[in-house]
């Protein structure tokens, strides 16, 4: 009988998030034979996340199509626990984004260099030769196949199964590093600026903030998350109703989505023989607001160009691709760092700091806001972490 | 005998958001296209699922 996969490709990509996509299309493009796995029957759905994205970090990894992009944001909007409402212009712009749109974008760019696509379909485990990883094992439907390759990049997102698998310890065991979300996509929303909206305070959310994204036809990304201390004592989905009810009355939804995003440090080995580890599933974010797109898609198109080079040379032993980890460390893997320290600190923020520094923003002339003025006073009491937030966002 | 707990799964509740595999310290959770496979002998009952999970799909029963 005919499978319905080959039976053996240089690279396999398990999932197909922005990870896993810009992967497949980076081994497709450079002439790999490529396979792209995805346990969703659908790429892009269902949209578990707020589609905020900055400009600069999704153009560093991909030239991006209009169509991707419902509109460019210059500004947020910071409201207090008491409902102050201050705006601070973006430090660089950012984007809204329609990720299904994006998602089945880079996948068809993949496809049109012949890479293999298979949706419904899941990697349930790791084939082995040696100390190398040699293939996987694929449910596809109810059809059980061991699919071999010489490479397997795993962009399972939050789960990260595969890293588990590889013996990575992916495992988040520390459960202040993983931030609990339930978001709605909602209609009848109205806000005088029209900017992306984060709000602080324990009365809207125990810890972490809940966030109102403008899509900009009309609806909305409605969400919050929180750490699993508060998550013992209510579910997200209660606290998001609440808010929705306090700050947005008028609103409907259309959708409601839950997930999680990793709020620690990315994993220290990202590598073993045959296998790396990208995005979420790699635990890489950043932990102040649990933004991981562009982590996800630059971490895939640096791992996957190594990866090309590796598979050129005949080497992809677990020392030629551990290039990956050192390179990751050195780069973004810093910026994760530094906002690990500073989530930290933000998390011991009382209400009343947050308020007095809403007091005195407000009275400031808004145009020469900065971002970062919002994080001195927020942190004003630990000065250390006021030159760690300078390096962030500078 | 000491009693042990089982973890209980109610498909109904469940998003499939994976975030119960993400902490799950034993791989004892194994999520499916639109099912979960879960491995009782690796389960720990140690409940961390259990508080992650946004929709409380994941209970522990007495066993
Ligand atoms: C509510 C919420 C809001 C968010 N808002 C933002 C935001 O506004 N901006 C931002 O930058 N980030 C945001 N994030 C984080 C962002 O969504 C993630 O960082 C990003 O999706 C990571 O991309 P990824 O490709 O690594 O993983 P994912 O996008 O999670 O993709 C992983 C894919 O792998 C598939 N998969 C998993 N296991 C298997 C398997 N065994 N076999 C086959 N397929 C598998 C999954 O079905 C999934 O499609 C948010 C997250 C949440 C939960
Ligand atoms: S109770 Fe603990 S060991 Fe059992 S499935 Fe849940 S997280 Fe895993
Ligand atoms: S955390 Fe809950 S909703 Fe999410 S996959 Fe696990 S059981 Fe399902």
């Amino acid at each position: 009988m005919k499978l319905p996969l080959e039976q053996f490709y240089d690279a396999i990509v398990v999932g197909a998030g922005p990870a896993g996509a810009i992967a497949a299309k980076t081994f497709a493009e450079n002439g790999f034979s490529t396979l792209l796995l995805e346990k969703d029957r659908e790429i892009g759905l269902p949209v578990r996340c707020g589609e905020l994205v900055g400009k600069r970090g999704l153009t560093l990894a991909i030239n991006p199509d209009p169509s991707w992009i419902t509109h460019t944001v210059n500004g947020v909007t910071f409201v207090s626990p008491k409902g102050v409402r201050v705006n601070v212009p973006c430090p660089e712009p950012a984007y809204m984004l329609n990720r299904p749109v994006m998602e089945k974008s880079i996948v068809q760019m993949a496809a049109k260099y012949n890479a293999d696509i298979r949706v419904g379909t899941v990697a349930v485990g790791l084939l082995r030769k040696k100390d190398a990883i040699c293939g996987v094992k694929v449910l596809h439907h109810d059809m059980a196949i061991d699919v071999g390759c010489r490479i397997v990049i795993a962009a399972d997102g939050i789960e990260s199964r595969m890293a588990k698998l590889a013996g990575l310890n992916s495992t988040i065991t520390d459960l202040n590093d993983i931030g609990i979300c339930a978001q709605y996509r909602v209609t009848n929303v109205e806000s005088p600026e029209g900017f992306p909206e984060l709000h602080f305070g324990k009365n809207i959310v125990p810890d972490c903030y809940a966030w109102m994204f403008p899509k900009g036809d009309g609806t909305a990304n409605l969400g919050l998350g929180i750490t699993a201390k508060a998550a013992g004592k209510e579910s997200p989905v209660q606290i998001l109703n609440r808010f929705m009810t306090l700050r947005f009355p008028k609103a409907k939804p259309l959708a409601l989505t839950v997930g999680s995003v990793p709020l620690g440090l990315y994993l220290k080995k990202l590598v073993a023989g045959g296998f790396m580890v990208v995005g979420d599933a790699a635990r890489m974010a950043n932990c102040l607001d649990g933004g991981g797109i562009t982590f996800a898609m630059n971490s895939a198109k640096l791992a996957a160009s190594i990866a090309c080079e590796a598979l050129s040379e005949g080497d992809v032993s677990e020392k030629r691709l551990s290039v990956f980890e050192k390179r990751w460390k050195n780069g973004v893997g810093k910026q994760q760092e530094r906002s690990y320290l500073l989530k930290r600190a933000v998390l011991k923020v009382n209400d009343s700091t947050i308020e007095a520094a809403a007091e005195v923003l407000i009275n400031k002339d808004p145009s020469k806001l900065k971002y970062i003025d919002l994080l001195k006073l927020t942190v004003k009491n630990q000065p250390a972490l006021i030159l760690e937030a300078i390096k962030l966002f500078k | 005998m000491k009693k042990k707990k089982t973890i209980t799964f109610d498909i109904q509740k469940c998003d499939f958001c994976g975030s119960c595999v993400a902490v799950c310290k034993t791989d004892a959770l194994i999520l499916l296209e639109t099912s979960m496979q879960i491995e009782q002998d690796q389960c720990t009952a140690c409940g961390r699922c259990v508080i992650i999970c946004p929709f409380r799909a994941l209970t522990l029963e007495d066993a």
